[in-house]
């Protein structure tokens, strides 16, 4: 289907690299929601969790921090709360990679079209997330 | 009242269902999770829609890694026609987000029934007539716009034993499908393959195979331009979305390895009903609202 996976030229597998990067990102993400979620269900956190599901949708308990420091201090705290949006984190960010790394074969293959296709793809994703995810967080 | 306990492994039970007959099937988890969450649990629709998009955006990938190696998938293709399920998507997510602030959410519940009606009737009719899955198709009239992108290629078909040659036409139309896909797409927080498959099959003249693969290939791209806007708008509760997701994967995994060993027609009409119920509830409860 693909030239480039035909061609004796090109050494690059575009799927393989696609692929794996696809696979990977979900794998990573599931493997850290799944844990997380037995550390809030198992652990310290468990205490401070609302008791219903009405109750955490009033509070939006666990909602997303959008603020960097946080998170990161989160992470490295190894708090199972900032673990999970890591886990969605990742899984939001693999399309994007996928985006990413496709303009950087396109671009080895010099085809200059699909290098601008994609990276117009790779610009809305990321205004959706930089600057239109902002305004509808006000 | 339910405990966060109970809704996170009732959920997850449900999820693991809904990702395994939908994958059966061929209807994405989605459809199914979001008038669950709404409907059974009492979840506000922006979470809901919050919650199925994040489990679209991990089937679609987990699914395309596998498609991707067959070398089925049209990559170009794809991605061409990213540019305008993407940017549906981001139009389709705020327009969401602007209805439910609105307290206009009716208007989402009622197009949410009307899709499910839909798709409920589009597998009875699919059921009855059965698709042909070997069909290929030749283009007489290649598209210039087509031909300047190099919206083309060929596959091996396993089921005819031979080598497929195709090229894409009608790509403005084509492109307009795809903008409409993204738009329910990110409107619902569902992944709209259906819609996709339509613009490609129907539309543009590619295989079916082609066009099944690429479409889900596609759906993460989409999901993750309306994802993004709902994660930072604070519409992605971790709390909720986890047991969808982990749920939905799980069983969409489930169901890519059964599905070529068994064809569930019983399976098949259960779902046409569930479709038809939860469609006819989305809209009643959007009715209510109005």
């Amino acid at each position: 289907m693909n030239k480039e996976g035909n061609s004796a030229e090109s050494k690059i597998d575009f799927n393989a690299i696609i692929g794996n990067i696809l696979r990977y990102g979900v794998t990573l993400s599931s493997v850290l929601v799944v844990a997380s979620m037995a550390f809030i269900f198992a652990g310290h956190a468990s205490r401070d969790l609302p008791n219903s599901v009405s109750q955490l949708i009033q509070t939006n308990y666990g909602r997303p921090t959008v603020d960097f420091d946080k998170f990161v201090s989160g992470i490295l705290s190894l708090n199972p709360m900032y673990i999970l949006q890591l886990g969605f984190l990742i899984l939001l960010a693999t399309p994007i990679m996928r985006v990413g790394a496709s303009i950087v074969l396109f671009a080895f293959e010099k085809d200059k079209a699909y290098v601008l296709v994609t990276t117009f793809v790779l610009i809305v994703l990321l205004f959706s997330i930089f600057v239109v995810g902002p305004i509808e967080a006000r | 009242m339910t405990s966060l306990l109970e809704y996170t492994l009732l959920m997850f039970l449900i999820s693991i269902l809904a990702g395994f007959v939908g994958s059966l099937i061929g209807i994405g988890g989605g459809i199914i999770v979001v008038p669950v969450l709404t409907l059974l649990f009492n979840v506000p629709l922006g979470f809901a829609i919050g919650a199925s998009i994040v489990s679209v955006i991990a089937t679609s990938s987990g699914a395309a890694s596998a498609y991707v190696k067959d070398r089925i998938t049209n990559l170009r293709i794809g991605m061409f026609l990213e540019i305008a399920t993407s940017t549906g998507a981001v139009v389709g997510a705020v327009t969401t987000i602007f209805l439910i602030k609105s307290s206009l959410s009716w208007i989402v519940y009622i197009v949410f029934g009307i899709v499910l009606l839909s798709s409920s009737y589009d597998l009875y009719r699919k059921s009855k007539k059965g698709i042909d899955f070997t069909q290929s198709a030749v283009n007489a009239r290649p598209n210039r716009l087509g031909e300047s992108l190099n919206l083309k290629g060929e596959y091996y078909d396993s089921a005819l034993q031979q080598h497929i040659k195709y090229e894409a036409t009608r790509v403005p139309g084509g492109l307009a499908v795809m903008f409409c896909a993204g738009l329910v797409s990110g409107l619902l927080g569902i992944g709209s393959g259906a819609l996709k498959v339509i613009g490609m099959d129907t539309l543009m003249r590619l295989p079916f195979k082609v066009s099944t693969t690429t479409s889900n290939f596609m759906i993460g791209v989409t999901a993750a331009a309306s994802t993004g806007i709902f994660y930072i708008g604070g519409f992605v509760n971790p709390l909720i979305a986890a047991p969808v997701m982990v749920g939905v994967v799980m069983g969409s995994f489930a169901g890519t390895k059964t599905l070529v060993r068994s064809k569930p027609s019983s399976l098949r009409l259960v779902f046409i009903v569930v479709l038809l119920i939860l469609g006819i509830e989305m809209l009643q409860r959007g009715a209510v609202l109005v």
